[in-house]
């Protein structure tokens, strides 16, 4: 019974294309192809191969991070659509995790939604996997549009801004009068997926010289020339005697700090300026151009927040006798067009204001035994798919509760059937 | 600092100690009574409030790597309950310095304490008194040790690290009751005299309730040069002295605090600081443990006298403790140690396993057939009746350790076993139930002995929550327990099949087909079962993840387990849906499930990176590697059991 059953609903998914009569014409002949192909995309066959290549990814993704750190996995296999790697002496661009999971969506939606016997038998399996699919689109919409963050506020300290916590931006500014600048930013996308041997300029009109920048690094840090390096250095340039040495990047990524040259030169031909940017510079390097002044730095992308936070207090309790942390929380003031307003944010209890989750993610300072007074880490995002994971959740329990609780009961049932015949 | 500073004054006092002869060293056994009113005694220590017994009892367990102390080595010594053990450590010293509680693992490490060549053996365990001449030089190396990271350490330097530990763990111990074996000199002064009404000398109690006036004449004599900082007076002396046994009393915490506000238990050590301090004195009833600690070595060797103030002592703490809500569930860990509900379930499986072993030979016989799944019952009712205290003890659900993991996986696969073979009668079911139950029982056994730390921990902030321990980690453990269920079941096919179909072609009986296709069934069974809630389990951790840390999902190792899990899970059930696996293909995925599931169970955790490194567990992976080895060897007998199958096909058409 179970095989004709499996032979049914292969026959359903295309595996088998349906026998068509002969001597029809060039659009039945398409129609069939098409049918065809849309029957394989939806097949078993195609869902099993995806759903092990995902598997044997999230292997190899998992062990690459022992060594190299979870973003640097994270950018290589998951978030990728190919990626290059070597098997003996050949190498090959496989599909990445993006490429599978798109491959997956549609398999899903083909053949586990529209080619999918629809009775009673399959009602579980079809609510399962609206579910899946819900949750795959989830992941999208987080992937696509979701801007992550930390900040860090001292008591009494606010602020509405926070950082990336891997992205950077090159930030222009040209003073305007004393005190007000305008700001123009390059931003991540566009200069941190070069190479230390890669240039790359950026023209505008606004400005009155062009950028270009070059031997930018993920990691690194300006030393003077001459001076012993456990690094190489990202180009041979020397800007004041100091030279960008790039250096290996952390297993944490956040921890990495950038560096690059910027090389400014006026759209006459009349002026240049070289630099070296790094991401820890508390201050933008300054300079003048036809008689005005700018800064121009690389920094953690910034992103605004349409609240403010000002943090009041934060606690922390360690479990008595111990270093192991018990519990941490922050009383913050969240001042919006309503006005201020009085929360508390605590490890599973963020705070969620104006399309942002503000969560409690870390404390310090931490190699201090007592210090005076603590500063809180929040981390915030703004995902607009944040509660569609847990209903996603709730839909494939139901869907998978009716299906398996179906073969559970048949299962049963023929079971007690034989027990009896066999007493 | 202070694992230093106590390290210090181990190795000044060591000096001092002398040695004592065997017969000096007899001491009249603990009664029954005594030990019973020890194990109760309520202490501090890794955050919580637990009953002395299991205090004592991981202290033995990280020292000797056994629950029990033992007297002398081979069959000479005896047996030592771990609150006798620990009633020696503080009354007799002397005698617990000469029990061999200190387990070495590694014959290098004794030669890098300089120990002679003819007591050391490759891994045995050793007394205080002869690692004592090694120690200085111990102590220098687990110091230079301290830099390395734990996971870069290699086995002698995390040895080092750990006999260091347990040194100077035991050495307080040892000295805890030091100060109350002092007599202090008051004689010295006009002003002691008066202080003390004349007598030549103090216990420690009359002085700690002069301690605030003391203070102050030593800081009045105090000045800047004075050696050790205490003046050379008799006052100075005797502050001296009183400082320096105090400093001996850390561990355990006794005393209840005052105040609710105030978490911390306080050692005699910080009674004697909070009597220094005017603004947070210690109660009477404090500064009384104290006393009766005196009370008590004064008794030691009168049984009678020792219970009487021993039973006290616990009165007083017990009711110290309930006054602040603490004592609740410490008569009931007490329960739970004393009935060894885990030991009880073991044996029940083990003679399960036994009396099965004789069914499968005898399968017609009545009495095997009722008794085997009653032992599986009995077996499974010990287990959870253990996971019941432990969840009422700790007021949380079921899991929230690694070891929980292991119990709650155990009493899953035992109860949905032994329920399916409710429904099946094929005895299949049944074997595979008690083998688990057998394996799992052993297994959080070696664990906890591997571990040697408490059991029952606090837990870290982000663990902090009933509603996602009980959903999440409960789900996902079941998904484990499932998946290792259809593992084991994998196992029985491919290896019965094999063995039939060998047997077949040597001229015996044919393979059943109707009863492996059976098993088969309750292979698929098992995924579908363990896939509802793997699936369901991982998207509820990643909830979880959204609400504590901003991201439903981050591709950190241990989400990737549960990950690799469903997806081996999804990718079965649609090979088998698409006809492109049957029952020999499900049983071999099937195996490669189970491996997965210990990869994401155990082996992600060795990692130490992402923000599930909550549980490592260092140390298991020769385990993991002999599991690995084993299923890929039953994953061969599975390419076996393919090869064979045209051969027995022949066999059955030429029938």
């Amino acid at each position: 019974m179970t095989n004709i059953a499996t032979q049914q609903q292969q026959a359903e998914h295309g595996d088998a294309g349906a026998p068509q009569p002969q001597g029809l014409a060039a659009t039945a002949r398409t129609k069939r192809s098409a049918f065809k192909v849309f029957g394989l995309l939806g097949g078993f066959k195609v869902a099993t191969l995806l759903l092990l290549w995902l598997l044997w990814l999230t292997f190899i993704g998992t062990w690459y991070q022992k060594d190299f750190g979870l973003i640097a996995a994270q950018r290589r296999f998951f978030d990728s659509f190919f990626f290059f790697a070597k098997v003996g002496p050949f190498g090959c661009y496989y599909p990445g995790g993006a490429t599978t999971m798109i491959l997956l969506a549609i398999n899903l939606i083909v053949g586990g939604l529209i080619r999918i016997r629809k009775s009673t038998a399959t009602i579980g399996i079809l609510i399962a996997h609206v579910g899946i699919l819900f949750l795959l689109a989830s992941g999208a919409v987080k992937f696509l549009t979701s801007k992550a963050g930390q900040l860090m506020l001292w008591p009494d300290e606010t602020s509405s801004q926070f950082t990336a916590w891997y992205d950077w931006e090159i930030v222009v500014a040209e003073q305007l009068s004393e005190g007000s600048w305008n700001q123009h930013t390059i931003l991540d996308a566009d200069f941190t997926g070069m190479s230390a041997s890669d240039s790359r300029t950026f023209k505008t009109s606004v400005l009155p010289f062009d950028i270009k920048i070059f031997g930018f690094t993920q990691h690194g840090e300006p030393r003077q020339v001459g001076h012993g390096a456990n690094g190489r250095a990202s180009t041979a340039s020397n800007v004041d005697g100091f030279r960008l040495v790039a250096l290996k990047p952390n297993k944490d990524a956040e921890h990495d700090i950038a560096g690059c040259y910027v090389l400014l030169s006026a759209k006459d031909g009349s002026h240049n300026e070289i630099a070296i940017l790094w991401g820890r510079s508390e201050h933008p390097y300054l300079f003048e151009f036809a008689g005005k002044r700018y800064g121009v730095q690389l920094r953690r992308s910034r992103f605004e927040l349409p609240f403010s936070l000002r943090l009041e207090e934060f606690r922390m309790a360690w479990h008595p006798g111990t270093r192991k942390p018990k519990s941490f929380e922050s009383d913050v003031i969240v001042a919006d067009d309503g006005g201020p307003r009085a929360v508390r944010i605590s490890m599973n209890r963020p705070l969620r204001a104006g399309g942002y989750i503000v969560y409690q993610s870390n404390w310090g300072p931490q190699h201090i035994p007592n210090p005076e007074k603590f500063y809180s880490i929040f981390e915030i995002s703004d995902n607009p798919a944040d509660k569609w994971p847990e209903w996603a959740c709730y839909v494939i329990a139901f869907g998978l509760l009716v299906h398996f609780s179906m073969k559970l009961n048949n299962w049963v049932r023929a079971e007690t059937v034989r027990v009896r015949r066999a007493s | 600092m202070m694992m230093w500073l106590v390290a210090a004054l181990l190795v000044t006092s060591f000096a001092a100690t002398s040695s004592t002869s065997d017969q000096e060293l007899a001491r009249p056994e603990w009664s029954a009574e005594i030990v019973a009113v020890a194990d109760h005694l309520p202490v501090q220590d890794d955050g919580r409030v637990k009953p002395l017994k299991t205090f004592a009892m991981f202290e033995i367990l990280q020292m000797r790597g056994l629950r029990r102390a033992k007297t002398a080595r081979g069959d000479d010594g005896a047996y030592l309950a771990p609150s006798a053990w620990f009633l020696d450590c503080l009354f007799y010293p002397e005698v617990a310095k000469t029990y061999p509680v200190f387990l070495v693992e590694n014959a290098e490490v004794l030669g890098a304490m300089g120990i002679a060549d003819e007591v050391r053996k490759e891994r045995d365990r050793y007394s205080y008194n002869e690692l004592k001449p090694g120690f200085e030089k111990l102590s220098d190396l687990a110091e230079r040790y301290s830099t390395i990271q734990f996971k870069d350490k290699t086995p002698v330097q995390r040895q080092v690290a750990r006999l260091v530990r347990n040194l100077v763990q035991f050495r307080a111990l040892a000295s805890f009751l030091d100060y109350a074996r002092e007599r202090y000199k008051v004689d010295g002064s006009d002003r002691l005299k008066e202080l003390f009404g004349g007598k030549e000398t103090v216990r420690y109690s009359e002085v700690l309730r002069h301690a605030r006036v003391l203070k102050e004449i030593w800081l009045g004599q105090w000045k800047e040069g004075d050696p050790k900082g205490y003046p050379a007076t008799p006052e100075g002396r005797l502050f001296e002295s009183v400082a320096h046994y105090t400093q001996l009393s850390r561990v355990p915490s006794f005393v209840p605090p005052k105040g609710v506000d105030v978490v911390e238990w306080l050692s005699l050590s910080d009674v004697f600081e909070a009597q220094l301090r005017a603004d947070a004195p210690p109660t009477a009833k404090q500064l009384e443990v104290c006393a009766r600690f005196e009370r008590l070595l004064d008794a030691r060797d009168d049984r009678m006298v020792f219970l009487t103030e021993l039973t006290d002592l616990c009165t007083s703490l017990q009711g110290m403790a309930e006054e602040r809500g603490e004592y609740g569930t410490v008569p009931a860990e007490v329960i739970y140690y004393n009935f060894k509900f885990l030991d009880w379930s073991q044996y029940t499986f083990l003679l399960g396993f036994v009396l099965l072993a004789f069914l499968w030979m005898a399968p017609r016989n009545r009495v095997l057939a009722k008794a085997v799944p009653l032992a599986g019952l009995v077996g499974l009712a010990a287990l959870i009746t253990a996971i019941t205290f432990r969840c009422y003890i700790r007021s949380r659900p079921p899991i929230s350790t690694l070891y929980e993991t292991i119990l709650f996986i155990t009493a899953i696969n035992v109860g949905v076993l032994l329920l399916v073979e409710l429904v099946s009668r094929r005895r299949v079911a049944l074997s595979i139930a008690i083998v688990l139950g057998v394996l799992g029982i052993f297994m959080a056994d070696r664990w906890e002995l591997h571990d040697g730390r408490d059991t029952m921990p606090t837990l870290q902030a982000v663990l902090d929550t009933n509603f996602w321990l009980a959903t999440h980690v409960t789900c996902i453990t079941t998904g484990y327990a499932a998946s290792l269920m259809a593992a084991a079941l994998a196992n029985f096919w491919i290896l019965g099949n094999l063995v039939a179909a060998v047997r077949a072609l040597r001229g015996g009986p044919k393979p059943d087909d109707e009863f492996w296709r059976n098993v088969a069934r309750m292979v698929y069974g098992a995924v579908c079962f363990g896939l509802l809630f793997s699936l369901v389990g991982t998207i509820l951790g990643g909830v979880w993840a959204n609400d504590s840390w901003g991201r439903f999902w981050g591709w950190d190792p241990k989400e990737n387990g549960a990950l690799m899990i469903c997806l081996m899970q999804l990718a079965l059930l649609h090979a088998r849906m698409g006809g492109l696996i049957k029952h020999l293909g499900l049983a071999i995925g099937s195996v490669g499930l189970g491996v997965v599931t210990a990869f994401s169970w155990w082996h992600v955790n060795q990692f130490d990176i992402g923000l599930h490194s909550y549980g490592p567990a260092p140390g298991i992976l020769r385990n993991l590697f002999t599991f690995y080895g084993i299923e890929s060897v039953v994953l061969l007998g599975g390419i076996g059991v393919w090869l064979l199958k045209p051969a027995v096909r022949r066999l059955r058409l030429s029938h």
